[in-house]
């Protein structure tokens, strides 16, 4: 099982309307970058040793498009499990309704992105992993399947790793940099064109676990911008870097 | 009414206890409710409980056992649970370390309680402290509600350390960690970080908006200094086109030169926490939102192939005129 998440195109996200998120028109989601090195490691355990995979999302009805690029890169099959937007912000309310799902399926191995680009959590793989009582490890940078054992790097401090034997079955959240993602194919794209994705039902909320939170856009700080053009900026900034140190 | 306690989970290093972990007590003092703190550590030694006790002048509850020596998720949780069990905390707070990152989030589903990572910051609510973190790549300021039981993670560098004013005291709690799931088969320490880049004075970073083009430039423009270097942030090295050792942030070095350029670098904390130290910093990237702006000295938002070829040329002729 691979867990999706679409999130708001970053680069195109005005902060200046923070407040608004995520009523802002004309908001682009995409899917979450990490999310991309899981299908890749899913999509190579498909081609490897014969996975089968299943790619499910939590949320409303805007992210089918996510989801079905999503099974197009790696799944066999794609779920969507009806998540209101106003439950959104609440990394266990995502991982119950991941939990309920996946529990009766039989999986072997669950990943996920080690973090959602908008929210920055690092929650919902951890705490779904707790959930269903399955060991995790986050970030992953190194997975292997040996033996009905998952053989893991995860990142420490400072570039230092730690290799890991995890039983399964077990969650594993993919760190960015572990493979290079794929492009789907045209084959793939058209296989999931036409394929019908469930929509599951999501149960009551089970515990007050949600917090009030409230965007806003950052303040200026102590940035002085020069403005011109390259050459007029390029004089300026020379300028500056040789009297704050001599070094050139 | 019921005196609040707030456990702070810290981390024993070789005797000590980690910044982080003295960092989260700092956290937790700002919040300026009257609560007694409680630092619960797990390890297989005494040594770091009446260190951390002394430094931060707070009560100590370590858990020892000798299954505790080396962290895995299973024992450490399990014996967490046992201590947390005795302190009956309304909070829980978790430097937010690799270590941090793995468990907080478990213990808080386990336990049914909100979880805030990464408070980088707190300002004042109307009701109560509000907990600022970075969303969305840094672009974006969240504020949330403390709410009166959560467990948070507090961002390295974020609170400052202070010496305690009260006299510490240590108290043991016997605990029985269950068996490991995973086992730790070793650890492998990173390569050096570039000889160059530890000891530049003028360090050009190129991130993901330089891309596989920018490359050349930001080494040419590096070249210009005297003891200039090629820096990165994490995309680039991901994707193969520079090496680790290059690499500037959370996962890689730290560095503090004269002048740092960061080309085409968003400025998320990942990178940030590598470089805030720099004398100088210069930003170019052609998103005006870009948060390493908040950071820089001086900015341009402007297309670092425009720029840095102006740039270069610049510095050149300066260079040549002082010779």
């Amino acid at each position: 099982m691979v867990c999706v998440r679409a999130v708001p195109d970053l680069e195109s996200f005005p902060a200046a309307e923070a407040e608004r998120f995520p009523a802002i028109e004309g908001l682009r989601y995409r899917l979450n970058d990490y999310d991309l090195f899981a299908l890749e490691e899913a999509a190579r355990l498909r081609e490897g040793i014969g996975a089968r995979v299943t790619v499910v999302t939590a949320g409303p009805a805007r992210v089918e498009e996510q989801l079905r690029k999503a099974v197009a890169l790696a799944g066999d099959d794609g779920f969507r499990i009806d998540l209101p937007e106003s439950d959104d912000p609440d990394p266990f309310r995502t991982a119950a309704a991941l939990a309920d799902f996946a529990r009766p399926r039989g999986f072997n191995l669950i990943l996920c992105g080690a973090m959602s680009q908008d929210r920055m959590r690092q929650a919902v793989g951890p705490m779904l992993a707790e959930l269903l009582g399955w060991p995790s490890a986050a970030p992953v940078i190194r997975l292997e399947i040996v033996g009905g054992e998952a053989l893991v790097d995860w990142e420490l401090e400072a570039g230092a790793r730690e290799r890991l034997a995890l039983p399964l079955p077990g969650l594993i959240a993919v760190q960015s940099g572990i493979n290079v993602p794929r492009y789907a194919s045209l084959s793939n794209v058209l296989r999931v064109k036409k394929m019908k994705l469930p929509v599951l039902p999501v149960a009551a909320p089970e515990a007050p676990t949600r917090t009030e939170a409230a965007w806003r856009a950052p303040d200026r700080g102590r940035c002085e911008f020069v403005h011109g053009s390259a050459e007029a900026v390029a004089a300026i900034i020379a300028e500056r870097i040789r009297k704050s140190a001599p070094v050139l | 009414m019921m005196e609040v306690v707030i456990a702070v989970v810290g981390e024993a290093e070789g005797g000590r206890v980690s910044g982080g972990s003295r960092e989260a007590v700092a956290f937790v003092r700002r919040l300026s409710t009257p609560a007694r703190v409680i630092g619960v550590l797990l390890s297989d030694s005494r040594d770091s409980a009446a260190f951390w006790a002394q430094a931060d002048g707070i009560e100590v509850m370590p858990g020892l056992a000798p299954g505790l020596k080396t962290y895995e998720q299973r024992s450490f949780l399990s014996a967490l649970i046992q201590v947390l069990d005795r302190v009956r905390p309304s909070l829980v707070v978790v430097p937010h370390t690799a270590r941090g990152s793995d468990f907080a989030p478990r213990l808080a589903a386990r336990l049914r309680l909100p979880f805030t990572p990464s408070v980088c910051g707190l300002d004042e609510g109307e009701t109560s402290p509000l907990l600022i973190r970075q969303v969305m790549g840094g672009k974006v300021i969240e504020r949330i509600e403390l709410p009166e039981a959560a467990v948070l993670t507090v961002a390295p560098g974020a609170f400052t350390a202070e010496v305690g004013s009260a006299p510490g005291m240590v108290r043991e709690v016997e605990v029985n960690p269950d068996p490991p799931a995973a086992r730790v088969m070793g650890r492998s320490e990173p390569p050096t970080a570039d000889a160059g880049l530890a000891r530049a004075e003028v360090i050009v970073a190129v991130g993901r908006g330089a891309g596989e083009t920018g490359i050349p430039l930001g080494r040419e423009l590096a070249a210009c200094f005297r003891r200039g270097a090629l820096g990165s942030s994490r995309p680039l090295v991901d994707a193969g086109l520079l090496p680790y050792e290059l690499q500037v942030g959370q996962t890689g070095a730290t560095v503090a030169p004269r002048v740092y350029i960061a080309c085409g670098i968003s400025g998320a904390l990942q990178h940030t926490a590598g470089m805030s130290g720099a004398n100088f910093i210069v930003a170019v990237n052609t998103d005006a939102n870009a948060p390493i702006f908040r950071l820089a000295h001086l900015g341009a938002v402007m297309d670092l192939r425009e720029l840095l070829p102006e740039l270069i040329e610049r510095l050149r002729s300066m260079r040549g005129s002082e010779q």
